[in-house]
């Protein structure tokens, strides 16, 4: 990684919070500035896009000059984030489908299963433990409505 | 193989069947499900809590429980569509306020026609409106701000709860008829905008009774006008919008409504216990404690009056320049 | 005013059996609530309002005051052990409370805030019982230029959060006030950013934010580690704090409990921003401020106090004006309005046996919750040892469950989940979420304060500083501001290499 290079993990981030600041002050205009005295509902918004892209430059200078000690990250690890982050929007997904108690139970074992593997044992009897637990917790004790499944009793 | 097969593909036909002559006998049998009653506010505000006391008075008049589920967001969107989307058998239904049912959809996009595609079963309560001023403000009477307020248009500013707030298009039809423009200050909130009046921060309130109710008790405000018919008990010295000559007999209403093509039998039975419950005992000392008036309309009623009230409020709302949201 | 002899009335008022027992249930309750992520005190009283219409008044209100200072106590629970903050007050214990846990000082972090939850909370009723009608005035001078001040202000104590790179602080701060503008404009009902979702018209959520950006986004991090799970189970040391580290919280007590309470006064704030402001008070009068956000106990004892007492003194609007200063109290405002008692200047007089009764239950309730969360304590740091295998699916559903009993929306969901996504990647390259958090809860309410005055004013920026408080608090801001610029504190505030491994 030169001083000079442009792979540095703090020009990605900073670029990309240049670009998001200018989207946000053209769609905070597009929505209308009002004046100072009297601010429209873009105001605000063009202000804070206006700063952030202003103080992404900043950053994305100061490290082109390493004024600072650049950030170093690990790296991103794609897989096991992405399988997660989607095994959460599948629950939510099948939350209302097929019922809480299910659902709780896939996404228990999925999750035991995939991530660091544990028995089939473990994994469905962490499930079916955390499914009924949850269950008593919060339908029962706290009486907040979870969706049932199409079975219509639980 | 084959006999399994016609047994199947006939089933859902004499099940259709056996459901067609089923409906007729659900309206004897209703209720015989619990009933769902929706609001389009979080649960603990005034909307939720009356849907709860419908719902503890309702074992007397009714077989089935009547349970409140609050469905917040989107300006009523979220509770409309739930209501608009479900079974039209009579065991959903939402308890409306003109915020969500009137006045929602000139303001944003809403896919229903509001008149068609919901069906008023009946008034239980509804929130009177009150116009409030600082206390160490000029103005005695309602006469005093209106002078005043010929004098400098667009200057005495008010505050409201929300910029689409019911309470807030109740002062702009007295406005319109008192032929004055007052410049509004909107707040997220009834408290914030009490709040705001009674430090003096903006001279006038437009709000609830009960939003104003603790002020004026301390003394910090005056109330100058309260839209009705009559006098409210809260209220005794204070005159009514009829008695000044404007019509501004425009409360909040709680009104519960179903969703179109719900079998008239079912709502005519829902109707009745909606009635029941409204001039319940104990019912009426909950709504009055919570600073409601309790008092029953009947669909039919409602029915002639709301296109009537959509009418002036998208009047009102354009008006203002409050426009749907692009 | 006797107040001897009314503070005895209100005792004998509690120590009834059934109000007892309510008190405990409510303490309770407010305990779950609070640990449990996503699940706020106003659901919890709102849920539980209608079991309490058969009880007298005040056994009424003793059971859901009860659970709005149990919540207190709970919410920091998770944020020490999982850096899952279980609502917007528990978010800055989050920054040194998990890193004490990580540190194998689970023990000492939950007992300072434990403890001075209880001394914050006792304080603040002392100075719910004697100053009450007092303060309760001073808070209606708060009009919409005040607001804007005091949010300014709080907005210049961002600078005093940040432990990395000031730049990315500020960077994460504008985001922050971009996401708040997310929803219908307040004034106009211009939607902002919504991108056709009709849920996102009411704005994002905090909990969700909150949940996403910091619970999940952890559970995200740790995941890769697989090392993380040798540390914990390594260096589990005692259970209580040192004599050290209670010294070292003494002062940090006593401040938090002051500006809490002062700032759960006034109507809007509360828990949440007093905990922020707490915080940034203690990393500036910290002779180690570079200590902050690497397990200074002083991060956790402040706020901690902080956010409890500001549940003290958010009851004074409610009794002495009958105004409420949050969503908490409006729900109590409307449970008492139930039960016939109209909230006012008049209810210490006319209702001595409510006022009273429900002081003194604070007092029974604080300590009911330290001696039911102390020995928790134990059962929360064994919890540590669970495997991460095992652990990270059930803290995943807890705040997927949370998240959605918090607003029953499944959108609310998503929104998590992008947050936890976003975090993840934010802290992957080094960004820090406090101040987006802070910006999101304070951009909104300083942006409508800014448009509510110059509506007022009609367009004049005079009515900031013509105006005593609001120009007081202008002036202390901007010395604030300057003060930090100055290079004695720019020294303390160096730049040291963050040696966490990520």
């Amino acid at each position: 990684m030169g001083r000079f290079g442009w792979r540095k993990p703090d020009h990605k981030s900073g670029i990309f919070f240049l670009l998001l600041g200018f989207g946000v002050c053209y769609f905070s205009w597009k929505i209308g500035l009002g004046s100072p005295a009297k601010p429209g509902p873009g105001f605000m918004p063009f202000l804070a896009g206006f700063l952030l892209a202003f103080l992404s430059f900043l950053l994305v200078i100061q490290v082109l000059f390493s004024w600072t000690a650049p950030a170093w990250v690990t790296g991103v690890q794609w897989k096991n984030t992405l399988l997660v982050l989607a095994s959460m929007a599948a629950y939510g997904f099948l939350l209302d489908k097929i019922g809480f108690v299910l659902v709780t139970l896939g996404f228990v074992i999925l999750l035991m299963k995939v991530i660091e593997p544990q028995s089939w044992k473990r994994a469905v009897l962490g499930g079916i433990i955390s499914s009924m637990a949850s269950y008593l917790l919060f339908e029962t004790l706290l009486k907040s409505q979870l969706p049932r499944s199409f079975l219509g009793f639980f | 193989m084959k006999k399994i097969i016609k047994i199947l593909t006939l089933s859902p036909l004499l099940l259709a069947f056996a459901g067609l002559n089923l409906s007729a006998e659900e309206a004897e049998k209703y209720p015989s499900r619990p009933v769902t009653l929706t609001g389009a506010f979080a649960a603990g505000g005034s909307t939720d809590l009356t849907c709860r006391a419908i719902g503890s008075v309702a074992p007397k008049y009714f077989s089935q429980p009547i349970i409140s589920v609050p469905k917040p967001g989107g300006a009523g969107l979220v509770a409309l569509q739930n209501l608009a989307s479900s079974k039209a058998d009579g065991y959903t239904y939402h308890l409306g306020r003109p915020s969500e049912m009137s006045i929602a959809p000139f303001i944003e996009k809403m896919p229903f026609d509001m008149g068609k595609d919901f069906i008023p079963v009946g008034q239980v309560a509804q929130d009177r409106i009150v116009f409030s001023v600082y206390a160490k403000s000029p103005w005695n009477t309602i006469e005093d701000l209106i002078a005043a307020a010929r004098k400098e248009p667009d200057k005495i500013k008010f505050a409201c709860s929300s910029p689409t707030a019911t309470t807030r298009l109740g002062l702009e039809k007295f406005c319109h008829e008192a032929g004055i423009k007052l410049s509004c200050v909107p707040f997220k909130g009834g408290t914030p905008a009490a709040i705001a009046v009674a430090g003096g921060h903006v001279p006038v309130l437009t709000s609830t009774v009960s939003e104003a109710l603790p002020h004026s008790q301390r003394g910090d405000m005056r109330v100058l006008l309260v839209c009705a018919d009559q006098r409210v008990k809260e209220y005794p010295d204070v005159p009514t919008a009829k008695e000044k000559g404007f019509d501004v007999n425009f409360g909040i209403w709680c009104t519960v409504f179903a969703r179109k093509d719900t079998p008239p039998a079912i709502l005519a039975k829902f109707e009745e216990l909606l009635k029941k419950a409204a001039e319940d005992k104990e019912f009426v000392s909950a709504m009055t404690k919570l600073g409601s008036e309790p008092g029953f309309v009947s669909a039919k009623e409602f029915a002639a009056y709301w296109p009537r009230e959509r009418k002036w409020i998208g009047e009102i709302v354009r008006d203002v320049g409050l426009s749907k949201s692009p | 005013m006797d107040y001897y002899s009314l503070i005895l009335q209100g005792f004998s008022i509690v120590f009834q059996p059934t109000n007892l027992f309510l008190c405990f249930f409510g303490c309770l309750m407010g305990t779950l609530v609070g640990v449990l992520p996503g699940l706020g005190p106003t659901a919890a009283i709102a849920l539980l309002l209608p079991t309490t219409f058969h009880f007298a008044p005040v056994s009424a209100i003793i059971t859901l005051s009860g659970i709005y200072y149990g919540a207190m106590y709970g919410g920091s629970t998770t944020s020490i052990l999982v850096n899952i903050p279980g609502e917007a007050a528990s978010v800055i214990t989050t920054l040194d409370g998990y890193q004490m846990a990580l540190d194998g000082r689970a023990g000492p972090a939950l007992g300072i805030a434990a403890f001075g939850s209880y001394i914050a909370g006792t304080l603040s009723i002392v100075g719910l019982m004697f100053l009450a009608p007092l303060l309760a005035r001073g808070a209606l001078a708060f009009g919409p230029p005040e607001y804007f001040s005091l949010m300014c202000m709080g907005l210049t104590i961002l600078i005093y959060l940040a432990s990395g790179s000031m730049i990315k602080a500020l960077m994460m701060a504008a985001l922050g006030l971009i996401i708040g503008c997310i929803g219908a404009d307040m004034l106009t009902n211009v939607h902002r950013f919504t991108l056709g979702i009709p849920e996102l018209v009411d704005g994002v959520g905090l909990i969700p934010l909150v949940m996403g950006l910091f619970g999940i986004s952890e559970v995200l991090l740790n995941i890769e580690i697989q090392v993380k799970q040798e540390i914990l189970k390594g260096k589990i040391k005692n259970l209580l704090p040192n004599l050290q580290e209670w010294k070292d919280s003494a002062k940090p007590i006593l401040r938090g409990s002051l500006l809490g309470f002062l700032l759960g006064i006034l109507p809007g704030a509360g828990p949440a921003i007093a905990s922020f402001v707490s915080y940034a008070v203690e990393k500036r009068v910290s002779r180690h401020p570079e200590n902050f956000g690497r397990g200074a106990i002083e991060g956790v004892a402040g706020p901690e106090s902080a956010n409890n007492a500001a549940t003290g003194g958010s009851f004074i609007p409610l009794f002495s004006l009958g105004i409420p200063s949050n969503s908490v109290m409006a729900i109590l405002l409307g449970a008492l309005m139930i039960h016939g008692v109209i909230p006012g200047p008049n209810l210490m007089q006319q209702s001595p046996d409510l006022f009273w009764g429900v002081v003194a239950s604070m007092y029974v309730g604080n300590i009911m919750l330290l001696v039911l969360n102390l020995p928790l304590i134990g059962l929360w740091v064994k919890l540590l040892k669970v495997p991460y295998s095992i652990l990270f699916p059930l803290i995943l559903l807890f705040c997927l469950i949370g998240a959605y009993t918090a607003s029953n929306k499944i959108v609310d969901l998503y929104i998590m989940i992008f947050f936890g996504f976003m975090g993840y990647l934010l802290r992957k390259y080094r960004y820090e979420a406090a101040p987006l958090i802070l910006a999101f809860v304070l951009g909104p309410m300083l942006e409508d304060a800014l448009r509510q005055s110059l509506i007022i004013s009609e367009g004049s920026p005079k009515i900031f500083f013509a105006r005593p408080i609001s120009g007081t608090i202008l002036g202390c801001t901007l010395l604030l501001l300057l003060s930090s610029l100055l290079p004695k504190i720019q020294k303390r505030r160096q730049v040291l290499p963050l040696d966490k491994e990520m």
